[in-house]
């Protein structure tokens, strides 16, 4: 077996199951995510040598969020696996504990409608807790889409109307407009809306 | 309208929440690692869709043989180890110290032109921009050397870029039997070269080199080729598209001999014009391996003298675009730069704008180019360089009256679609533009409607007089991305696929050639 295709094979072997988890989120549907990964790790073994000794993981971390988010090779063959929502009448017979799995199943389920630009800016920035300025190059996009994205992912997420009731984020305005905080803590709410 | 504390809180929540919600996700994945082979296959799988993809969008020869490209690509050209031939030359690999070619031989010859590139700076394709710097000291390696045709050609592997990690091909050529300080260098689609995408990581490298490189050129009566490849047991060209009346296209193609293990070259006749396909083929397989696009960048000066005036709309668009638009199709097509050229149509938004025109072959039939650019004043430096990406989709076609035109009209940032696209002058109706992406539409004669396929629905746009752009409900499916044209009645006019729109600076996601089968 030549090197490079023994370095590839292991590195890929090592690290399937990150960045299989890694595009699952990104993608909300595991089958997806394995497509994302092999397509990703296709582009990647094209420029093996070029990336092998630079970040490889960075390079196929940053080639699925592309796979993902380009909508020519996001292929939905399949519908996406939707969790069932609970119903009222389920959530006041469970305990404390399933209360909050439901939470966030509700939760899962809102984040599968965000664009996948969009989903990725909230997956990014919170899961992989990259920096607004990580984010921005990952996707190739300026801090301030960034920083827009998150906080109309956010905003959408609380919108929901399901979601509001479950998780009690109904703190949209009734005129629609956006609440914007002035004690701006880090990493919340800043100027003219936007989370950073 | 301001919000307290709690808000925060809630916004913090929020966040917690999203969190765990993804944890939890994950947590609960089976992300067992699969046996080699399956992971080989479905990467193999994704090339496929790759190619796939850009066989319905891309110019010159793909409708005409996007069936046999899908087809023929059944190998994964390196992975699997159950592809590989038996007693194939594998093992030749470009490697600096078993240098190919008679000339490096020449341990005199070799030092001194080693010494000549080393201190040298590349010059800009221009030649009015800063060059890059000359390579690292001690980075200049030497694979190959040797005399083709009228031709001296050189690789070499040198890292210009202190910021590279890795070294990077590089070739170089002058007329036969040049000195070592004589040869000059080359790369992508400037100066005589044309040249393989990629570094080392491919493990091949071929260039086409014409006679614009020797001082003569004008007079040279050949260009070569030089193919250089341990794993593959055939090079096949294909070149000089013609394009036929009614849009087909057929490519003249060059079966290449090895001349010693690992190193392919032809000679061929006058200099290749459009676009140059190299297939390496291995015992039965057959994989592409890349294409040489004709730059849409340069300069406007004469490029756009004779073009006919817009069939659809009496706008006239950006120079820049109308230029690019022209200059990349006529040299798709082969033609020359006073081939009849004609806009069929603008669109334009508040930052973003597209040019569509169609170029026409000897024969009559055409290159339909669509060419993207943001409306931006620091898109064009004040030396002139043009400085955001380019994207530009290519179809060939019959007679304009009866072309069905769909391409991929998302641009290449998000942040540009903020402006719902316009079409001449009337609004088009885009819910949420920045979602799924465009589509550009031009049908033919008649046409007052298209249906766009997408993930499980199918939208209907009404078309606006000439180009239409119109967001996409879904991403077009993968297996019918072709969008429908009707006419007032709700009748089918004709069908087109969605040609894709790629960064012309990226050719090997912009124009497939054709693979043959093995």
């Amino acid at each position: 077996m030549p090197r490079d295709e023994g370095e590839f094979r292991s590195f890929v072997q090592s690290r399937w199951p990150a960045l299989v988890r890694y595009a699952y989120v990104l993608t909300g549907d595991a089958g997806h995510a394995e497509d994302a990964v092999q397509a990703a790790l296709e582009r990647t073994w094209r420029r093996w040598r070029q990336v092998r000794t630079d970040r490889p993981e960075a390079y196929v971390r940053s080639a699925i969020v592309h796979e993902v988010i380009s909508r020519r090779r996001w292929l939905r063959r399949r519908v996406a696996e939707t969790p069932l929502y609970v119903t009222e009448s389920v959530r006041s017979a469970v305990s404390d504990g399933a209360e909050s799995r439901a939470r966030r199943e509700v939760v899962w389920s809102e984040l599968s409608s965000l664009p996948p630009r969009m989903r990725a800016v909230v997956v990014l920035r919170i899961w992989e807790d990259l920096s607004v300025e990580q984010t921005a190059e990952l996707l190739g996009c300026s801090t301030g889409s960034v920083k827009s994205q998150l906080s109309r992912g956010l905003d959408r997420l609380r919108a929901r109307a399901g979601l509001r009731a479950e998780v009690g984020f109904g703190e949209t305005s009734a005129g629609g407009e956006r609440l914007v905080d002035a004690t701006c803590q880090a990493d919340v709410a800043c100027e003219g809306g936007a989370v950073r | 309208m301001r919000r307290g504390c709690g808000s925060v809180n809630a916004v913090n929540e929020m966040r917690d929440v999203v969190r765990n919600t993804l944890d939890d996700a994950v947590t609960g994945l089976d992300a067992t690692v699969p046996p080699w082979g399956e992971i080989q296959r479905g990467m193999r799988r994704a090339r496929g869709r790759r190619l796939r993809r850009t066989a319905t969008g891309a110019a010159g020869a793909v409708v005409a043989v996007a069936a046999l490209a899908t087809s023929a690509v059944t190998a994964w050209p390196s992975l699997g180890g159950s592809a590989e031939p038996a007693g194939s030359q594998k093992m030749i690999n470009l490697d600096p110290d078993r240098p190919l070619g008679r000339l490096t031989d020449d341990e005199s010859w070799t030092r001194g032109f080693a010494a000549a590139v080393g201190r040298r700076e590349l010059a800009s394709p221009d030649g009015e921009q800063p060059g890059i710097a000359a390579p690292e000291p001690g980075s200049v390696d030497v694979l190959f050397a040797d005399d083709v045709g009228a031709y001296r050609v050189a690789l070499v592997l040198a890292r210009y870029r202190r910021e590279s990690p890795t070294p990077e091909y590089h070739w170089f050529a002058a007329a036969r039997g040049a000195g070592p300080d004589a040869l000059a260098a080359g790369s992508g689609a400037v100066d005589g070269f044309r040249t393989s995408d990629g570094g080392p990581g491919t493990g091949e490298a071929w260039v086409v080199v014409d006679p614009v490189v020797l001082d003569d050129g004008a007079d040279a009566a050949s260009s070569v080729f030089v193919g250089l490849t341990s794993r593959m047991a055939g090079v096949d060209l294909y070149a000089r598209p013609e394009l036929a009346a009614n849009g087909t296209v057929d490519w003249q193609r060059v079966s290449v001999g090895s001349s010693s293990p690992g190193v392919y070259t032809a000679v061929l006749p006058g200099r290749p014009r459009g676009p140059v396909g190299v297939v390496l083929a291995d015992q039965g397989w057959a994989v592409w391996k890349g294409a040489y696009l004709p730059s849409a960048e340069g300069p406007t000066d004469g490029i756009l003298d004779g073009v006919l005036p817009a069939v659809h709309g009496d706008r006239a668009p950006n120079q820049d675009r109308l230029a690019m638009a022209v200059r990349v199709a006529r040299a798709v097509a082969g033609l020359s730069d006073k081939a009849p050229a004609r806009l069929l149509g603008s669109i334009h938004s508040g930052d973003s704008e597209y040019a569509v025109v169609a170029v026409t072959a000897p024969s009559g039939g055409h290159v339909v180019s669509a060419v993207y650019l943001p409306v931006s004043a620091a898109c064009r430096a004040p030396s002139g360089e043009w400085r955001c990406p380019v994207q530009t989709a290519l179809y060939p076609a019959g007679r304009v009256e009866d072309l069905a035109f769909a391409w991929d009209a998302t641009p290449p940032s998000q942040e540009v679609l903020d402006t719902s696209p316009v079409a001449l002058g009337r609004p088009v109706k885009t819910a949420e533009p920045s979602r799924q992406g465009l589509v550009g539409l031009l049908g033919p004669a008649g046409a007052t409607a298209a249906l766009v396929p997408g993930a499980g629905t199918t939208g209907r746009v009404v078309l606006g007089e000439g180009v239409t752009v119109a967001e996409k409900a879904s991403p077009l499916s993968e297996d019918d991305r072709r969008v429908t044209f009707l006419d007032a009645a709700g009748a089918e006019l004709a069908t087109a696929p969605e040609t894709g729109m790629g960064l012309i600076a990226d050719p090997e996601d912009t124009l497939d050639p054709p693979v043959r089968a093995g």
